[in-house]
């Protein structure tokens, strides 16, 4: 543990020299190799009651090894970077890798011809120089703005949070990238009751240090969340025109990229795969990848295996664009297809995958006036629920719980839940019929950046 | 028994300068961990991994207020660190001399076949029998994914309360996934086979078995209609249809949400919640059940927990920090994903117990309702106890009879009003494997339940009768 109180930051092995020492170590194995080493430091402050219930202060770091040899891969995992550490991983890949089959696309990238982007921001300072004490008076302040609306009687966490990773990628393709990056979040649970009527209601912020964080903001969101929702009941039956709250949006959005993945295309477990080129969505739409993208919170230089991040079109006004690649998929089609520098890992335990960075969706001109105004009737859903069971990436189907409030007379009216929406990608993205004008960032795996939606025929079954 | 890194009478010293700070309890936690995982897709096993987990964390609470750190590092050094880092969060006190007593557990688990004896190919080998038992059902399968795991994780667990205990739990996994399509309709079959125990489990046949079993589920689908949108009568399958009891009850009844006055369930110990011949369990000391262990992961013995007994909330689910402050025995709930994470109370395996009539009868006695078959996980708001789940594998019962497949739908209600709208219960209870997240750890569960039918929930497809 460094003094991490003070903000005192403690000399180390900076992470791209622990690769470069294990690739060093790495020769006898045999086999072209790919060192992934982050090292994090973390915050994570809970309070409840006006007092913080955990507090929770780690250095955790570790190095993961992906070996390649005659088309089959084997990888590594260890929190041990002594040298002995470091050997065991490297002898396991190699292991590892025997027991696969042989694939003639599997590849490490080459090194890019091209420096890295050169991203100012993703690492501030904020993070480091500021006291436990401090940032557990943000939960607090989130807390107690919560507390200070009517009928809020109660808010299950405040919890305030942050983390600054530093990662290196080396390989024996030439490869050597390094990045810093901070991030913290301060989000909140409230609770607000009437008689025997208890809603909750979830409010957050995030930003690359705190002083991008508005605690009053996030607390007195989630108790106006909460406080909307009293009397919250089902509405009837039928098809709706819903407005998607731009939380929920992304949180779909963020789940039909997954399809968008050139790996679920070429497996065969993409709705996606042989529409190219064709319109898939509403001509409104146009959504881009954008893995450099100001105020991302996925933004980098490079991606899970070293390949410059960038920005691709998924949906230019409709029409599918890209898929997006890694070094693997890019292989695998052919032709002149080159990663899109989308290889994303969880941590160092995982092998790279294939997934979305930053989804932005463009919203050009149009009328800045409220989307419900303009609606007139309807349903607007404010949060979703069973997301993880409810969407299949696969088939494309999507049946969630829902709450949020009627749409009566271009106005919020009645409070709603225990209701679920259906349809599925497809239906979905060709029913897209108006768009807010009210974008924000929103932290998901990666981030989106969207505005509310408003869809067409979405079945809604309730009372 | 066999210690991890320090010397146990070491812990007592750890513990004591962990205190110093004014602590009311503090426990160490030292943890090893060595897992592998294959995965196989296109017919290739494309991935394989290993890892190695080695650290200890610490704790430190005072009334309800925990501090906590960790090291990737087991070293008496690093641990004394540690402890002396995290006491200077708060003022200082004096060092208070702690010894230990060894704690035993009951029986060890069984590993008939320790996993790390069977060579790589040999698991990969069970991937690929998957695959080709699944793909030689039909030309209409396009896909097949499958996954082995295996992991060992030995922990040893101090509390400054005078007692330490070791366990030693290895778990195997098997989980595939087929993709069937038929004129661009995609439809996905998925089922798995996991316990805690070794490599026993996967006997050519099994694995055979579970690979049809989900191959069949995906080809059905194809020739399903989307799922009725409305109220109707639910009738829900053994096994997989436990995630109800997990998502409209058991997160509920976690002593966490029950302190914090933020559960629906919090003030009902001893009320009615169900029809007198419904019977809930937690069972961490299951045999070879996925959410099994010797003990928690502070230390605490497994065991079996009633939660409602013949209707009756008779029990919530508890760790030891908040069994304090509601006063309550510690239930073996504790649990944590790993060293890294701070424990809360959490279900282990949770189910219904078994009533007297057959699933046929049950639904024979149907006249019009949804037959949810197989789940694909859920999710619940503790506050107001409104939960839902995906439907995987759905039917609708027409006349006492189970008729045509319906996909794509998610079931919502309220946990305490479906609790009360359980009317039948059969006796074919089944424990399936799952996973659950919480406070952003995951952790193995088992879900289970004998079928049982719901007088009416709101089924969420996209088809308006």
């Amino acid at each position: 543990m460094s003094k991490t109180a003070g903000g005192t930051r403690r000399t180390y092995r900076s992470p791209l020299q622990v690769a470069r020492t294990a690739l060093a170590r790495g020769r006898s194995v045999g086999a072209d190799l790919e060192i992934y080493v982050q090292y994090a430091r973390t915050v994570n402050i809970k309070v409840f009651s006006r007092d913080v219930e955990s507090m929770t202060v780690a250095e955790p770091r570790g190095l993961g090894v992906r070996a390649v040899r005659g088309g089959r891969t084997g990888y590594a995992f260890t929190a041990d970077l002594s040298n002995a550490g470091v050997d065991r991983a490297l002898g396991a890949a190699a292991d590892n890798l025997r027991a696969a089959d042989v694939d003639p696309f599997v590849c490490l990238p080459e090194a890019s011809p091209c420096a890295y982007p050169d991203l100012q921001g993703l690492w501030l300072p904020g993070v480091a120089d500021t006291g436990l004490a401090a940032k557990t008076d943000m939960a607090l302040t989130a807390e107690a703005a919560a507390l200070s609306i009517p009928e809020v009687g109660l808010v299950e966490e405040s919890v305030y949070s942050d983390e600054e990773a530093h990662t290196a990628i080396a390989s024996t393709m030439g490869i050597e990238a390094e990045a810093e990056e901070s991030l913290c979040f301060l989000y909140v649970t409230a609770h607000a009751a009437r008689g025997s009527d208890r809603q909750s209601g979830l409010g957050f912020c995030a930003g690359r240090g705190p002083a991008a964080l508005d605690p009053e903001q996030a607390g007195r969101e989630a108790a106006e969340k909460a406080r909307a929702l009293l009397g919250a009941r089902p509405c009837a039956t039928g098809s709706y025109t819903v407005v998607f709250d731009r939380e929920v949006a992304a949180a779909l959005l963020a789940s039909i990229a997954q399809a968008l993945s050139a790996d679920a295309v070429q497996k065969g477990r993409s709705v996606f795969a042989g529409r190219l080129g064709q319109r898939v969505a509403s001509p409104l739409l146009t959504v881009f990848d954008d893995g450099l993208a100001d105020g991302g919170m996925a933004t980098n230089p490079f991606d899970g295996e070293g390949v410059p991040r960038q920005t691709t079109a998924l949906f230019e006004a409709g029409v599918l664009r890209s898929f997006l690649h890694s070094s693997y998929t890019a292989r695998k089609e052919g032709g002149d297809t080159r990663s899109t520098g989308n290889a994303v890992r969880g941590s160092y335990r995982s092998v790279p995958g294939v997934g979305a960075t930053n989804l932005v969706v463009r919203r050009d001109g149009g009328e800045p006036a409220d989307v419900i105004a303009r609606v007139g009737r309807g349903l607007y859903v404010d949060s979703v629920a069973g997301l993880h069971s409810g969407i299949n990436p696969i088939s494309g189907e999507i049946s969630v719980g829902a709450t949020g409030r009627l749409i009566e007379r271009g106005g919020l009216g009645m409070p709603v839940r225990e209701v679920t929406i259906a349809t599925d990608f497809a239906r979905f993205l060709g029913s897209v019929c108006d768009l807010g004008a009210d974008a924000r960032w929103i932290p998901l795996h990666g981030s989106v950046y969207t505005p509310s939606m408003v869809v067409d025929g979405i079945t809604v079954s309730g009372a | 028994m066999e210690y991890l890194g320090p010397a146990p009478e070491m812990a007592g010293d750890i513990l004591a300068r962990a205190l110093k700070g004014g602590g009311e309890a503090a426990d160490l936690f030292v943890e090893e961990r060595r897992s592998l995982s294959l995965r196989l897709e296109d017919g290739r096993v494309d991935n394989v991994v290993s890892g190695s987990d080695l650290g200890a964390s610490v704790r430190v609470t005072r009334g309800l207020s925990t501090v906590f750190g960790y090291v990737d590092a087991v070293d008496e050094p690093a641990l004394r660190r540690l402890a002396k880092e995290l006491s200077r969060t708060r003022p200082r006190g004096p060092v208070v001399a702690l010894s230990l007593e060894e704690r035993t557990l009951g029986p060890r688990q069984t590993v008939v076949m320790d996993p790390v004896l069977v060579d790589a190919a040999g698991k990969a080998d069970l991937l690929h029998l998957a695959d080709e038992t699944a793909r030689a059902l039909s030309p209409e399968i396009r896909q097949v994914a499958a996954g082995y795991g295996e992991s060992r994780q030995r922990v040893w667990i101090a509390g400054s309360d005078g007692w330490m205990t070791v366990d030693d739990r290895t778990r195997v996994s098997l989980a595939i996934t087929v993709m069937a399509e038929r004129d661009g309709l995609i439809q996905t079959g998925r089922d798995g086979l996991a316990h805690c125990g070794g490599f026993e489990i996967f006997e050519e046949t099994a694995v055979k078995r579970l690979a049809t079993v989900v191959g069949e589920k995906a080809l059905i689908m194809l020739d399903s209609r989307p799922a009725p949108a409305g109220r109707m009568t639910v009738v829900l399958a053994n096994g997989f249809g436990g995630v109800l009891f997990h998502e409209a009850c058991g997160h509920g009844l976690e002593a966490d949400y029950i302190l914090k006055k933020s559960s629906v369930w919090e003030g009902r110990l001893g009320r009615r919640v169900a029809a007198d011949f419904v019977f809930a369990y937690d069972d961490g000391a299951g045999a070879g059940m996925w959410g099994s262990a010797g003990c928690d992961d502070e230390g605490t013995p497994s065991r079996r927990t009633m939660v409602i007994e013949a209707g009756v909330l008779t029990g919530y689910l508890t760790d030891t920090l908040r069994a304090r402050h509601l006063d309550l025995r510690p239930t073996g709930n504790g649990r944590r994903q790993d060293y890294r994470y701070l424990p809360y109370p959490r279900m282990t395996n949770t189910y219904f117990g078994p009533g007297r009539q057959t699933p046929e009868e049950i639904i024979a006695d149907t006249p019009r309702a949804l037959y949810a078959k197989s789940l694909s996980g859920g999710e619940v708001n503790p506050a107001t106890g409104d939960f839902v789940f995906g439907v995987a594998e759905g039917y609708l019962i027409e006349n006492g009879r189970v008729t045509t497949p319906v996909r794509g739908a998610t079931l919502i209600g309220s946990g305490p009003e479906v609790l009360k709208g359980i009317d039948a219960v059969a006796d074919d209870l089944e424990v399936k494997p799952g996973t659950c997240g919480k406070e952003g750890q995951a952790v193995p569960v088992g879900t289970g339940q004998p079928t049982l039918r719901i007088r009416e929930l709101t089924v969420g497809g996209t088809s308006l009768a």
